[in-house]
């Protein structure tokens, strides 16, 4: 065999390969954070922030079957530094999850703020769940004795969806197929102090 | 010498062998990989961040172990099909051994993926049958119920609580009391476990839990419950507590019904027992769970369709890789023993197979290899055979070139096949336009009657062998050859051909003729001469002593007669001087010298005596001093211009004799011709010119030719005769050259 062939199929195993590593999840969707205000409290830095186009019909149907869905908000605080990188002050990851109870026809929509989960909150109505679910309200992101009066800071926001617990016996056989994933761009909001 | 097979090079064993062990080892760790990453995949216990990363790694190292495997063995089969092509040795059969290979696994491998498709398809549309599905409905709907009975008891007792309380106006601040009894009637009244109520004017709390279930806690209300409550909804929640779940309906209290002003909360909880709420759990579970699986019943099959397809894949690939190896192992035996054989046939007996395998094919290519060797031997020793009869027919060939008789031998289709060199110089033809041609088509036509009736003869004879004298007429001579012509024939008599052998006997048979002819002249000068002088002497005594006796016509008659018989004895004498002359041509006393000068003398004396003749002498420069007699030369020539004065035409009215002398063909005699415009003579008389007693002219004793004839012999030379063009004839002779004298060595010696 010449070396073109062998070129040839050199690159075609490659292409191949490549494809095979970058497996990306299929049914990616385009979900964006809005309304995003940055204040602050007495004592805090406070963000609030919606997230929107996140939930997709399909997301619903495995909702309303009892699958966990779980958003994961990051936000990351910085300091700008005009001739150095940027230093992060502090990053704040909060989740979101909702469980629909079918016998009990509730959803519970629980809340986890730097690792504390808090007390899951009931709805029967599915807007309010899913409201409660996009919506962050007045999050503490870092302490403003952290920050310095007329620096300039910026404030870095991004939202995924978490990874979909599935049952054991079904993630045995999921191993060529993905479910829905979304993941937004970083959001910047700046601001001085 | 031991020779490799070369049907394949080391680097291609060595490449191919890689390609094997890499093949094997991807097997290996896909194998061990899979393992590893169902046993990851299949742990109760939730993974970790490097556990995900590294079952992610491990899938897709199996799918590029896979793609590699894939890749190998398409390459394998593609160099094949290149092979094939290219019409490789062994290509074909390896072709026809992997595609049954890969039939027999490819065929029973599909049905089985068809068929598992079609299975997996109905188990899994069979999970989700719709009577199971029914059922489930039915009973989370009954759960379902039981919640919702339950929801509204409680919240039709919350709102009855709320009313007495506003019909009562238990909400101000002095009926604390009264308020609690109506918490306790209203317990018992509604069967409800905890009742519970906040007043916004009071600071503590109303809660009443049933006794039976003393660790039941006042209920927390989310913000937004709150928030729907003084909007004035009903609501309720389901909260797990004290080993149960706890169904709590709440409900606005207002001021009065009219402004519905909320200035409180009434809440009434229905407790349901541990067991009850863990089973109506179970219902709620197994439900969920049917709905995922139905909700990710098309992954899930995917999922099993694509394992599935890569476990066929998997199996065809290495049948496919099976296929090639074995096929491999067949093949390379095969092609080496082709190889070797078309080695063989093309001369090479020192080529060696290296036997690879220990089985059969081992076996035979052990046997071809002694089959190599003993053809080896034997063509040795043929070779040797070879050499020995090579140079025996050498040596005939030597032989028969280098005897004196010319020999011709003929197949039995009458293909001159051989053909020696004195036969080439006796006939005077060239081997190379005679050879392999019928004998007919290079004979002249004089020849062929003459052939044709000496196979007559033979024929006639009934013998092999005829021996015969012939005359052969050639280009510019004749030869007296006696031709034997032997049959041959091989063992089983049959005709193979014959060998027809020439000697040359002109010269020899010249010999003799003037051998003997000098003996006649001898004797006729013997017995002639003595009494010719008594007769002669007699005759002109008679005259002298009776002439003058006589008278008148008596005397004349007389003086006549004898003045005839001493003229004509004189003419007797002068034959007989020529007899003799022949007869006792004296020995020749060769000399070295220049033949331009011999031939000058006699050629100026013919010039000068005949005047009426163009006489041209060409002299070539440079002729080889020759060892010759001079005055005998110059008789020669005396001899051969006389002939050709006499022969010279005068018909034309212009005489010419040509003296030329040069240096012959070969470089090594000197040739002189004489030659003449006269009638020429026939090819007949040719033979005898050279003869006594022969002449063409009317006077003559025909002894000129036979005299120059004799000469030239004595010099070791040779006569011949030919036409010349345009007319006449040409008479030459040829002495050799010495190349032990120059011509200034003549003259000095002279001197």
């Amino acid at each position: 065999m010449n070396s073109t062939i062998r070129k040839f199929f050199f690159l075609l195993f490659l292409a191949a390969a490549v494809f095979a590593a970058g497996t990306a999840p299929v049914n990616a969707q385009q979900a964006n954070i809005t309304d995003v205000i940055v204040t602050n409290s007495e004592e805090n830095v406070i963000v609030y922030l919606s997230l929107g186009n996140c939930f997709t019909p399909e997301m619903e149907e495995a909702v309303f079957a009892g699958i966990t869905t779980t958003f994961i908000f990051t936000i990351e605080l910085y300091r700008h530094r005009s001739i150095w990188f940027d230093k992060k002050i502090s990053s704040v990851t909060i989740r979101h999850s909702m469980k629909y109870d079918n016998i009990k026809r509730t959803l519970f929509v629980s809340y986890s703020h730097r690792g504390v989960r808090g007390e899951p909150e009931q709805f029967t109505d599915f807007t309010k769940a899913q409201r409660a679910m996009t919506d962050l309200n007045g999050v503490p992101v870092a302490e403003l004795a952290d920050l310095d009066r007329g620096r300039r800071y910026y404030v870095r926001i991004r939202a995924e969806l978490d990874k979909v617990p599935l049952p054991m016996d079904i993630k045995n056989t999921m191993l060529f197929s993905s479910l829905w994933y979304f993941e937004t761009d970083w959001v910047r909001q700046d601001f001085v102090y | 010498m031991k020779m490799e097979s070369t049907s394949q090079d080391p680097k291609e064993r060595a490449r191919r062998r890689r390609e094997r062990v890499i093949i094997v080892v991807t097997i290996l760790v896909f194998v061990t990989l899979t393992l590893l990453e169902s046993r990851l995949i299949g742990t109760e216990t939730p993974l970790s961040f490097s556990g995900e990363v590294l079952i992610f790694g491990l899938i897709n190292i199996n799918l590029i172990l896979i793609i590699l495997l894939i890749f190998l063995i398409i390459r394998n089969l593609v160099k094949l099909i290149f092979e094939r092509r290219r019409g490789i040795l062994g290509s074909k059969l390896r072709t026809k051994l992997v595609a049954a290979f890969v039939s027999l696994s490819l065929i029973p491998t599909v049905v089985l993926f068809l068929i598992s498709i079609q299975f997996l398809s109905y188990s899994i549309d069979n999970w989700f049958n719709v009577k199971i599905g029914r059922a489930l409905d039915s009973s989370l709907e009954i759960g379902q119920n039981y919640y919702q009975a339950y929801s509204e008891s409680a919240i039709h007792a919350a709102k009855e609580l709320s009313r007495e309380i506003t019909e009562r106006k238990l909400y101000e601040r002095d009926a604390a009391d009264r308020l609690n009894e109506l918490l306790e009637q209203y317990q018992e009244i509604f069967n409800i476990e905890t009742v519970e109520i906040v007043l916004d004017n009071r600071q503590e709390q109303f809660f009443l839990p049933h006794p039976a279930h003393p660790d039941l806690h006042p209920q927390k209300l989310a913000a937004h419950m709150v928030d729907d409550v003084y909007h004035g909804r009903e609501l309720s929640s389901i909260q797990a507590t004290g080993g149960g779940e706890l169904i709590t309906g709440i409900v606005p209290i207002y001021i009065n019904f009219e402004l519905q002003d909320v200035i409180g909360v009434a809440m009434a909880g229905h407790f349901i027992a541990g067991d009850l709420a863990e089973k109506l759990s179970h219902i709620s579970k197994t439900s969920e769970e049917y709905r995922q699986f139905n909700l990710l019943k098309s992954p899930i099959k995917s999922s099993f369709i694509v394992t599935l397809f890569i476990v066929t894949l998997l199996i065809i690939f290495s049948a496919t890789w099976f296929g090639l190896y074995l096929a491999k192992g067949i093949t390379v035996p095969i092609q080496d023993l082709a190889e070797a054989t078309n080695e063989i046939s093309g001369g090479n007996l020192d080529y060696h197979i290296d036997v690879l395998a220990d089985d059969e094919i081992g076996v035979l290519v052990d046997s071809f290899n002694r089959m190599t060797e003993d053809l080896k031997k034997s063509s040795d020793e043929l070779k040797k055979a070879n050499i020995h009869l090579d140079e025996r027919r050498h040596y005939m060939e030597t032989v028969l070139r280098n005897v004196s008789a010319g020999v011709i031998s003929l197949d039995r289709n009458g293909v001159i096949t051989t053909i020696n060199r004195a036969a080439e110089t006796m006939l005077g033809i060239k081997t190379s336009k005679v050879l392999n041609k019928p004998f007919e088509t290079v004979l002249k036509p004089e020849h062929k009657s003459m052939v044709s009736e000496f196979l007559t003869e033979l024929r006639q004879s009934g013998g092999d062998f005829l021996e015969k004298q012939a005359q052969l007429m050639l280009q510019d001579k004749v030869l007296t050859v006696l031709i034997s012509t032997t049959i041959l024939r091989d063992d089983s008599n049959n005709y193979m051909g014959m060998v027809v052998v020439f000697e040359d006997i002109s010269q020899l048979q010249k010999a003799e003729r003037i051998a003997a002819w000098r003996e006649v002249a001898r004797r006729i000068a013997h017995e002639i001469k003595n009494p010719l002088t008594p007769v002669k002497l007699s005759a002109e005594r008679l005259q002298k002593k009776y002439g003058n006796k006589m008278e008148g016509k008596e005397r004349d008659v007389f003086r006549e007669c004898t003045g005839a018989i001493v003229n004509q004895v004189d003419i007797l004498k002068n034959l007989v001087d020529e007899f003799s002359k022949f007869a006792r041509l004296p020995l020749s006393n060769p000399v070295p010298n220049d033949m331009n000068e011999v031939i000058e003398e006699p050629f100026l004396l013919f010039q000068d005596a005949h005047k009426n003749i163009d006489f041209v002498f060409t002299r070539q420069p440079g002729l080889p001093v020759v060892m010759v007699d001079a005055e005998q030369i110059r008789r020669v020539i005396v001899n051969l211009l006389d002939n050709a004065v006499s022969a010279v035409a005068s018909e034309d009215g212009r005489k010419k004799i040509e003296v030329a002398t040069m240096v012959s063909p070969d470089g090594k005699r000197v040739r002189v011709e004489v030659s003449d415009n006269g009638v020429g003579i026939e090819p007949k008389d040719r033979m005898k010119l050279f003869e006594p007693y022969f002449s063409t002219k009317k006077s003559g004793m025909g002894l000129g030719l036979t005299i120059v004839s004799s000469i030239v012999n004595d010099h070791n030379g040779m006569v011949g005769i030919k036409d010349n063009h345009p007319r006449g004839t040409t008479v030459y002779f040829d002495i050799p050259g010495t190349e032990d004298w120059n011509h200034e060595q003549i003259h000095t010696d002279r001197r």
